[in-house]
């Protein structure tokens, strides 16, 4: 087993294009499992929690099942897209192919060794780099394996997220927001009559 | 022969990315596995009960934050002393738990709520627990009677305490129904069997028999600071006029021991009840006070604890005009 690697970080297209003709699917699956484990384990030690072995397998298990349902259903939608705008390519290929886009999320684990406990105020901005990073190597992936062009990537990219996500963050929104804006109408209510000032 | 080398650089660089990443899970998951909290019996018995168990001796701390009343914890409020005294007698039951340190934020409560909660902690006592109580903002009226019977008590210098004494109020609504045109006519069966009523004046008669239970709730009250504080009952008397002290006066006339925060608290138990080191520290955690801290925290006081609220016609040991 060989990893893609200086390439991918350095010159993740080169290091793509040539995933592309040559990958392993077994590597491909050992890179995207050793990544998750990564973001979990690093999620973990930046939280704070502790778990018993157990529950951390168990967490590690449900969460590998989790993600992949949920990495399958993007790769349908962005691969209905990329067909739809133009781009050429098999649906199996580029769900192994995008294991490799998410080679970043390994970043979580030596980052959550050093910032364990850090404020949120550092581990946010690190957070919105390693998404941007996986974001773009997604984007370059899309290009490389259906000939798109980079709008066109974008656009398939964010397909699963502006239909699926954006909408059910919206409504979430809309509902805390109902509950959040009553509460305080509520109490301004009872605020003004109550006698005690 | 370029190929073999790209090769064997790649074949180095997975080597040591491997090396390096199975060093960095070891790590953490050394990290994350090395205090693994315990199932208990009685957390499995109780899921609200989220405290985490492990062999070490532990101090518990027990939030007693506003208006104390009888009863179950609504969706809103956490104060019931159905829950408080549950968890009170869980913590009596448990062995590792060696002190308990009484958190409260309280302007009092009704008087039954009270006592419920200071029979509780007699027992807690008495199964040779510590109990030693911190004052936050405010622990008057009932606050200080549950207080009082810890074996210790910490308040900060600001701390709004005492107001020892009963309350009882009602409101006579009688010229405003008149001006709405209702009239209100009780049958009963027996000539005080409508006292407190809010549609009539009270009558002299009502009022000793009113001041009288005020008075035996009073002296309930000041007999319960006297074994507490072990004063005499005469000083309590003196003391016991109705006032609030400061942290700083309380102390000088010796309601409460010493001035500290809750860690001068917590530090205290863990000495008088024999933990050496660090003892582990056992803090219960409420979801729905989780759930409504994600809204404003002032809509939270003004819509679920308005002191006295909820105590409209009951006696009550309340110091009413705290928030």
């Amino acid at each position: 087993m060989t990893l893609p690697v200086p390439e991918i970080f350095f010159s993740p297209q080169k290091a793509i294009d040539e995933l592309k003709n040559s990958f392993s699917v077994t590597n491909a699956v050992i890179i995207q499992l050793s990544a998750w484990l990564s973001c979990l384990t690093g999620l973990f030690l930046l939280s704070g929690r502790q778990a018993t072995l157990g529950q951390f397998i168990f967490m590690v298990i449900f969460s590998a099942l989790f993600l992949a349902c949920f990495k399958t259903a993007s790769a349908l939608m962005m691969h209905l897209f990329a067909e739809s705008l133009g781009g050429e390519g098999k649906i199996t290929k580029l769900m192994f192919l995008l294991c490799y886009a998410d080679v970043p999320l390994h970043f979580f684990l030596p980052l959550g060794l050093l910032l364990k406990n850090a404020s949120f105020f550092w581990i946010a901005p690190i957070f919105m780099l390693i998404a941007a990073w996986v974001l773009s190597l997604t984007l370059k992936t899309l290009k490389s394996h259906y000939g798109l062009s980079g709008p066109r990537a974008f656009a398939a990219a964010a397909a699963p997220s502006l239909l699926v996500i954006a909408p059910l963050g919206a409504l979430l929104t809309m509902v805390a927001g109902f509950f959040a804006g009553s509460a305080i109408l509520i109490s301004q209510i009872f605020h003004h009559m109550s006698l005690i000032p | 022969m370029n190929e073999d080398e790209d090769q064997n650089k790649k074949a180095a660089w997975t080597t040591a990315l491997v090396v390096l990443y199975g060093a960095c899970l070891g790590a953490a998951l050394f990290q994350i596995l090395t205090l693994p909290p315990e199932k208990s019996a009685s957390a499995k018995e109780t899921p609200r009960m989220s405290m985490k168990r492990d062999s070490r001796p532990s101090v518990a701390v027990v939030p007693i934050y506003g208006t104390i009343t009888i009863g179950e914890d609504g969706p809103f409020t956490n104060n019931g002393t159905d829950r408080l005294n549950k968890r009170l007698k869980e913590i009596g039951e448990r062995d590792d738990v060696k002190a308990v340190v009484l958190r409260i934020n309280s302007p009092g409560g009704s008087v039954g709520a009270v006592q419920e909660v200071c029979d509780e902690i007699e027992k807690l006592k008495a199964s040779g627990k510590t109990v030693v109580a911190s004052m936050g903002d405010i622990a008057a009226s009932g606050g200080y009677y549950i207080a009082a019977s810890a074996d210790k008590i910490y308040a900060n210098p600001g701390t709004l305490t005492g107001s020892i004494g009963v309350i009882f109020e009602l409101a006579n609504v009688e010229e405003l129904i008149k001006k709405i045109g209702v009239k209100v006519d009780p049958i009963k069966s027996s000539v005080h069997k409508d006292i407190g009523s809010p549609f009539r004046a009270m009558s002299q008669d009502e009022k000793i028999i009113m001041q009288s239970v005020i008075d035996d709730a009073y002296g309930q009250f000041v007999d319960a600071v006297a074994k507490g504080r072990k004063m005499d009952r005469e000083q309590v008397k003196i003391l016991a006029d109705g006032r609030i002290y400061s942290g700083t006066q309380a102390k000088s006339n010796g309601l409460i021991d010493e001035l500290g925060n809750l860690e001068a608290a917590i530090a205290k138990a863990a000495e008088l009840s024999g933990i050496k080191g660090k003892p582990k520290i056992l803090y219960e955690e409420v979801p729905w006070e989780r759930f409504l801290q994600s809204f404003s925290q002032s809509s939270k006081q003004t819509l679920f604890r308005l002191p006295g609220s909820q105590l409209a016609g009951h006696l009550a040991y309340l110091w009413q005009y705290s928030e």
